[in-house]
C-alpha cells in the first residue's frame, strides 16, 4: 500500500482538484465504496456533480497514490457488498484536506473583504 | 451466471486502460456499473444517456490515464525511451506500410470516412434533440399538467379555475405557473409592423425554469399587477433581428397591440420559452408580458385556454407527484361532478408530462431509428475494411512468418498490426468529421425547422470525443480478428506452402463469409426499413387531403383588438379586403377561413344535435370547428355535397346558418339529408345550410373529426387567414396581395404569406425527412454490402484458383464452375438474408409508429428486398464466376497464388 513519502508535506499537494476535495470530505463521514462516494457527491451537490467510474477511480487513483485514502479492512454496519473494495481517509489526507480547506477559507475572507460576496455572518 | 450484454461491453470497453489501472480497478468499475445501470432503468432514452455519458468517460479518462503514465515513464528516462521507441517504430512501419499501398488504403481510409461521418452527423442531430440539456436549470423537474380521461382524449388546455386549484393545492411541486399565447403586433419603433409570438406568463415563470436574463432585470412578483408599469421581457432573437443588438435597449418603450411596454430585460440566445411546441403552445416566443392571473379568476372551467407547468420539488418522487396529482382531481371530481365526474367524463384526472418528453417525445422514435441504422451502416462499413484487412494479411503471411521465425515476439506483431488499424481508423475518423461538417448543414436544410432543438445542431466537443471514441472502437472492431489471425500464423504451413502459394485456412475463409452473411443481414435491416418508410411516405402522397391546393396564396392577418374595436368593424375589414383581393388581375376568387388547413392550428368542441340523446359516460358529439367567409370552398376547390355555400345574406342578424362536412353529417344524420336540421355550438340553435367534403385540416397523416363552419359575419374573429385562387402562379401574387392589404390598413403585418402547396409540402416534411435519410443509409448499405460480397467472391476464387484448375483439367465444364461459384455466393447471401429477416421482423415493433398505410411486417417490402438483395448478390459473383471459368489449368497448376 502506498505511503506518503517520508517528509511530505501537505502543502505540497495544494491546491486539489474539485473532485478530490469532494471525494477526500465525503470519506470523512466514514468508509465508502466507489458507487457510495459518487452518491454522496450527487446528493451533496444537489445533482450537479454526476461522477462516472472512469473519472471516479482516477481521482481515487491519484490520491491513493499520494497516500491521502487507503483501502479499509473494516466494512460500514450494512454494508451492502462485503467483497467490494472499501476507502478510508488517511490520516495523512485528513492534514491534506484541512490545508486544502484553510487554503479555501482564505480565499472566501479575500473575497468578503473586496465585497465580491457578502460576509457570511452565521 | 453470465454477465449481461452491456456488462460484457463495458468489460471490453475497459481495455482501453492502461494494464496497471485496469487490473486494479476493473472488478469495482463493474460492481460501479452494475449500480448506475439499476439505478438508471429500463428507459430506452436514460440507457442512451447513461451510455453516452459511460462512454465518454471512459475514453476521456484513460486518454488522461494514459497521459499520466507517460509522464510518470518520463520521470524514469530509460524505460521510457523503449516504449516511446516502440511505439515510434510501430507508427512508422504502418503508415510507411500503408504509403505502399495506396488503392488499399484510400479504399480502407474513404470506407471508414462514409461510415463514421455518417454517425457522427447523426449522433449530431441525436445529441442536440435527445442529448442535451434543455436551456433550463431546472428542466429536468418541469412537467406540463394534462387533462386525461379513459376515453384516451387528452388536452393541455386549462381554465383558469383549475389553475388556481392546483396552484393552491399542489403539495408536491414547489412552483405552479400558467401560460398563454398572444400574437400581438410590434410597431410605433419605426421599422415595419411585425406579428410577434408572445406569451402572457406568471412572473415568476423563469425563476422556476431556472434561466436568467442576460440583460436587464426578471420579472418580480409585482409586475402584471393591475396599476404597475407595463413590461415586458425580449428574447435574445427579437433583439437582433429587430432592434440590431441595440445596447442601450433597456426600458425602451414599444407599442405592442396600441399599448406602450417597457423593455425591461433580454433573456439569453437560445431561451425563447416556449422553444419548441408545448401542447398547444405552438410559436416560440419573441418576447414574454407578465401577469399573476388574478383577474382572470372566475367560475368558468369550460373557458380552458392557458397551459400549466409546475416544477416537483427536489428529491419527489414522479410517483409522489402523481399521486398529489390524483389528490386534487379526486377533489375536483368530487365538487363539480357534472364536469368532473364519471357521469359526465369516464376517468377523468390530471396527469404530467416531463417537459422534455413533450418538447422531443414525439421525435424520439424516428431518431432511434436513423441511430440505429446509421449504426448498422458503420457495422457494414467495418466489415469491409476487416475483410479488406484480412485479404491483405493473407498477402502478407509469408512476411509475418518470416519476421515470427526470426524472432519476433508475438504480442509485439498484434501491437503493430493494431497500430496499423488505429492509424487507418483515426484518419478515417478524421476525414468522417470533415465529411459530417459538411453533412450536417444539408440535413438543417432538409427538415427546415421540423424537428424540435435541431436547429441546435453542431459539431460540438462532445460530437468530437463521440467521434473519436467511435474511431478508437471501430479501430480495435477491424484489427482486432486479421492481427490474432495474422499473429497465428502457422509456420511450417506458412512457409512450407509458401512456394506453392499461401491459401487461406478453412476457418479463416469461414470467417470471412460469416461476415459477408452478417453484411448482408444488416444491409437487409435498413433496406426494409427504408421500404417500409417509403411505402408510407407513397401513402401518404396518395391521401386525397379533400381540397385542392393548387394555385391557393394565403395570408395569415390578425386585427388589432384597439383600433377594431366590434364585430362590425372585423367583418367590414375582411368583406373589403376580400372584394379588393378579388379584383387583382388573375385572380378567380378570395375569401377567408380560420384556422386556415394545414396551417398547424386546431379548434374543436362538443356540439350538442338536436333529438339526440347522449347516455351518461358516452362521448358527446364533437367537432373541428372553422369560421369562413363566402366563396370559400370555391376557392379551395373543396365540393359542395348538398345545400348552399355562405351568401352576403348570413349577416349577424339573420338566422344563424353552418355548413357540415360528410363525415359529420353520417355520424349524426346518417342515411338522411341534414339541411335544416339544427345543432348548437353556443347558446342558440344553428340550422345547417350546406354539406362540405371532409378536409384533412392536420396533414394527410390525420383524418382528423367532423367538421362545423360558421360564417365570419354570425361568429366574428379578429383572426382570419384570407385565401385567393389563380390559374397562374399564386407565388408570384404574394406582392400584389401584400399591397392590397397594406392599402387598407398600413398598419397590418404581412409577413405570413404562404402557397398551399408550400402548406402541403410541410405537411409531410418530417416523413420526407425520415425516408430521405434512411433512404440515403439503405443505398450506401447496399453499396458497401454488395461491394463486400464481390470482394470476398474473387477472394475466393483467386484462392481457389489450383482447385478450379484441377476441376477443369480433369473435364469439369465452365459451367460447372460458374455454378459452383455463384451457388456459393447464394448460400451466404440466403443465410444473410434469413438472418436479416428474423432481426427486421423482431425489430417491427420499434417502426411501427412511424408508418402509415403499410404494416410494419408488410409481406411485399420484405420479399422486394430480399428479391433485390439476391440479385445484388448474383451480379457481385457474376465476375469473379466468369473469371473461375478462364482458369488456364496449366497456369493454375504452376501458379504461386500469388
Amino acid at each position: 500500500m502506498p505511503h506518503p513519502p517520508a517528509g511530505a508535506s501537505p502543502d505540497d499537494l495544494l491546491p486539489l482538484r474539485p473532485v478530490e476535495v469532494l471525494i477526500l470530505t465525503m470519506l470523512t463521514a466514514g468508509d465508502r465504496h466507489g458507487y457510495g462516494l459518487r452518491q454522496d457527491i450527487l446528493d451533496h451537490s444537489h445533482g450537479r456533480t454526476e461522477l462516472e467510474a472512469g473519472n471516479l477511480y482516477r481521482h481515487v487513483r491519484r490520491l491513493e497514490a499520494a497516500g491521502c485514502l487507503a483501502e479499509s479492512d473494516r466494512r460500514p454496519p450494512g454494508a451492502d457488498d462485503e467483497r467490494r473494495i472499501y476507502y478510508r481517509l488517511t490520516p495523512f489526507g485528513r492534514r491534506v484536506l484541512a490545508a486544502e480547506m484553510t487554503r479555501l477559507r482564505s480565499l472566501v475572507r479575500l473575497a468578503e473583504e473586496r465585497r465580491i460576496i457578502a460576509p457570511n455572518r452565521a | 451466471m453470465k454477465p449481461r450484454l452491456g456488462e460484457r461491453v463495458y468489460r471490453l470497453l475497459l481495455l482501453v486502460y492502461p494494464g496497471q489501472f485496469r487490473r486494479r480497478y476493473r472488478e469495482e468499475m463493474l460492481a460501479f456499473y452494475r449500480d448506475r445501470r439499476a439505478a438508471a432503468g429500463t428507459a430506452p432514452a436514460a440507457r442512451l444517456r447513461l451510455w453516452a455519458r459511460l462512454i465518454t468517460d471512459v475514453f476521456g479518462t484513460a486518454a488522461a490515464e494514459h497521459g499520466a503514465g507517460l509522464r510518470s515513464r518520463f520521470r524514469r528516462s530509460i524505460r521510457r525511451e523503449r516504449t516511446m521507441e516502440t511505439l515510434w517504430q510501430d507508427l512508422r512501419l504502418a503508415i510507411r506500410g500503408l504509403l505502399r499501398a495506396p488503392v488499399y488504403t484510400t479504399i480502407v481510409l474513404f470506407t471508414l470516412a462514409l461510415g463514421i461521418g455518417a454517425t457522427a452527423a447523426i449522433f449530431s442531430v441525436v445529441h442536440a434533440v435527445l442529448l442535451k440539456p434543455l436551456p433550463y436549470r431546472h428542466a429536468d423537474r418541469i412537467v406540463v399538467f394534462w387533462h386525461s380521461n379513459s376515453s384516451g382524449r387528452t388536452y393541455n388546455a386549462t381554465s383558469p379555475p383549475e389553475y388556481f386549484d392546483l396552484k393552491e393545492q399542489l403539495r408536491a411541486f414547489d412552483a405552479v405557473v400558467a401560460i398563454r399565447g398572444q400574437s400581438s403586433t410590434i410597431l410605433g419603433d419605426g421599422g415595419e409592423p411585425e406579428r410577434l409570438s408572445a406569451y402572457v406568463v406568471a412572473p415568476e415563470i423563469f425563476d422556476m425554469l431556472g434561466a436568467a436574463p442576460a440583460q436587464g432585470r426578471g420579472f418580480r412578483a409585482d409586475d402584471g399587477l393591475p396599476g404597475a408599469e407595463k413590461v415586458i421581457l425580449i428574447s435574445d432573437a427579437l433583439w437582433r433581428r429587430r432592434f440590431g443588438a441595440d445596447p442601450a435597449i433597456l426600458s425602451r418603450k414599444v407599442n405592442i397591440g396600441g399599448f406602450i411596454r417597457t423593455i425591461i430585460g433580454v433573456m439569453p440566445p437560445g431561451v425563447s420559452f416556449p422553444d419548441v411546441p408545448v401542447g398547444f403552445l405552438r410559436d416560440r416566443a419573441d418576447f414574454w408580458i407578465p401577469s399573476n392571473y388574478e383577474s382572470l379568476r372566475s367560475d368558468s372551467r369550460g373557458n380552458q385556454f392557458i397551459a400549466v407547468l409546475a416544477r416537483q420539488k427536489p428529491g419527489a418522487s414522479e410517483l409522489a407527484a402523481q399521486a398529489d396529482l390524483d389528490l386534487v382531481s379526486g377533489r375536483l371530481r368530487a365538487a363539480f361532478p357534472g364536469r368532473y365526474g364519471e357521469e359526465t367524463v369516464k376517468g377523468w384526472r390530471f396527469t404530467s408530462v416531463s417537459l422534455r418528453d413533450q418538447m422531443v417525445g414525439s421525435v424520439r422514435p424516428a431518431l432511434y431509428v436513423l441511430a440505429g441504422a446509421v449504426g448498422l451502416v458503420l457495422l457494414i462499413a467495418c466489415v469491409n475494411v476487416a475483410n479488406l484487412m484480412l485479404a491483405r494479411g493473407a498477402l502478407r503471411q509469408r512476411d509475418v512468418a518470416v519476421r515470427l521465425a526470426l524472432g519476433a515476439d508475438r504480442p509485439r506483431l498484434v501491437r503493430q498490426l493494431l497500430t496499423e488499424s488505429t492509424v487507418l481508423s483515426l484518419a478515417g475518423g478524421t476525414l468522417g468529421v470533415l465529411l459530417a461538417s459538411i453533412g450536417v448543414p444539408l440535413l438543417l436544410r432538409l427538415d427546415r425547422g421540423n424537428i424540435p432543438r435541431m436547429d441546435g445542431t453542431e459539431l460540438s466537443s462532445a460530437v468530437l470525443a463521440f467521434s473519436l471514441g467511435v474511431s478508437l472502437l471501430t479501430g480495435l472492431l477491424v484489427g482486432v480478428a486479421p492481427a490474432l489471425a495474422q499473429s497465428r500464423t502457422d509456420l511450417r504451413g506458412a512457409l512450407g506452402e509458401g512456394a506453392r502459394g499461401a491459401s487461406d485456412g478453412r476457418g479463416r475463409r469461414r470467417l470471412r463469409s460469416a461476415l459477408v452473411a452478417a453484411q448482408m443481414a444488416m444491409a437487409l435491416v435498413i433496406l426494409v426499413g427504408a421500404g417500409l418508410l417509403g411505402r408510407s411516405f407513397a401513402a401518404l402522397q396518395r391521401v386525397e387531403p379533400g381540397l385542392d391546393p393548387g394555385g391557393v396564396l394565403s395570408i395569415k392577418l390578425s386585427l388589432p383588438r384597439a383600433r377594431y374595436d366590434s364585430s362590425f368593424k372585423i367583418t367590414a375589414f375582411f368583406d373589403r379586403l376580400a372584394a379588393e383581393v378579388a379584383r387583382i388581375p388573375g385572380v378567380t376568387s378570395a375569401s377567408a377561413i380560420n384556422p386556415l388547413p394545414l396551417g398547424g392550428e386546431g379548434w374543436s368542441g362538443s356540439i350538442e344535435v338536436e333529438g339526440m340523446v347522449v347516455r351518461p359516460g358516452e362521448p358527446e358529439p364533437h367537432a373541428e370547428y372553422s369560421v369562413a367567409m363566402p366563396g370559400y370552398f370555391r376557392t379551395l376547390g373543396i365540393p359542395l355535397r348538398a345545400g348552399r355555400e355562405f351568401s352576403a345574406t348570413d349577416v349577424a342578424k339573420a338566422p344563424l346558418v353552418g355548413i357540415i362536412d360528410e363525415r359529420l353529417a353520417q355520424k349524426y344524420w346518417p342515411g338522411e339529408s341534414p339541411i335544416g336540421k339544427r345543432f348548437k355550438g353556443g347558446d342558440d340553435w344553428t340550422t345547417i345550410v350546406g354539406v362540405a367534403g371532409h378536409v384533412h385540416r392536420a396533414g394527410p397523416a390525420e383524418a382528423g373529426e367532423g367538421q362545423i363552419y360558421m360564417p365570419l359575419a354570425q361568429y366574428t374573429q379578429s383572426a382570419m387567414a384570407v385565401v385567393l385562387h389563380t390559374d397562374g402562379d399564386p407565388g408570384a401574387l404574394a406582392g400584389a396581395l401584400r399591397g392590397t392589404v397594406r392599402a387598407l390598413d398600413a398598419d397590418l403585418p404581412t409577413s405570413q404569406i404562404v402557397t398551399m402547396d408550400d402548406l402541403v409540402v410541410r405537411a409531410t416534411a418530417r416523413q420526407r425527412f425520415n425516408v430521405l435519410m434512411l433512404g440515403v443509409f439503405a443505398l450506401v448499405a447496399l453499396g458497401l454490402a454488395s461491394v463486400g460480397l464481390y470482394g470476398v467472391m474473387s477472394f475466393l476464387v483467386t484462392q481457389r484458383t489450383r482447385e478450379i484448375g484441377i476441376r477443369i483439367a480433369l473435364g469439369g465444364k465452365p459451367g460447372d464452375v460458374r455454378r459452383m461459384v455463384i451457388r456459393e455466393s447464394l448460400v451466404i447471401s440466403v443465410s444473410g438474408l434469413l438472418a436479416g429477416g428474423a432481426i427486421s421482423l423482431s425489430l417491427s415493433r420499434v417502426v411501427r409508429g412511424l408508418l402509415f398505410g403499410v404494416t410494419a411486417t408488410d409481406p411485399p417490402t420484405y420479399l422486394f428486398i430480399s428479391a433485390l438483395l439476391l440479385l445484388v448478390g448474383a451480379i457481385a459473383a457474376y465476375g469473379p464466376a466468369r473469371r473461375a471459368t478462364r482458369v488456364d489449368p496449366l497456369v493454375a497448376l504452376r501458379s504461386d497464388g500469388q
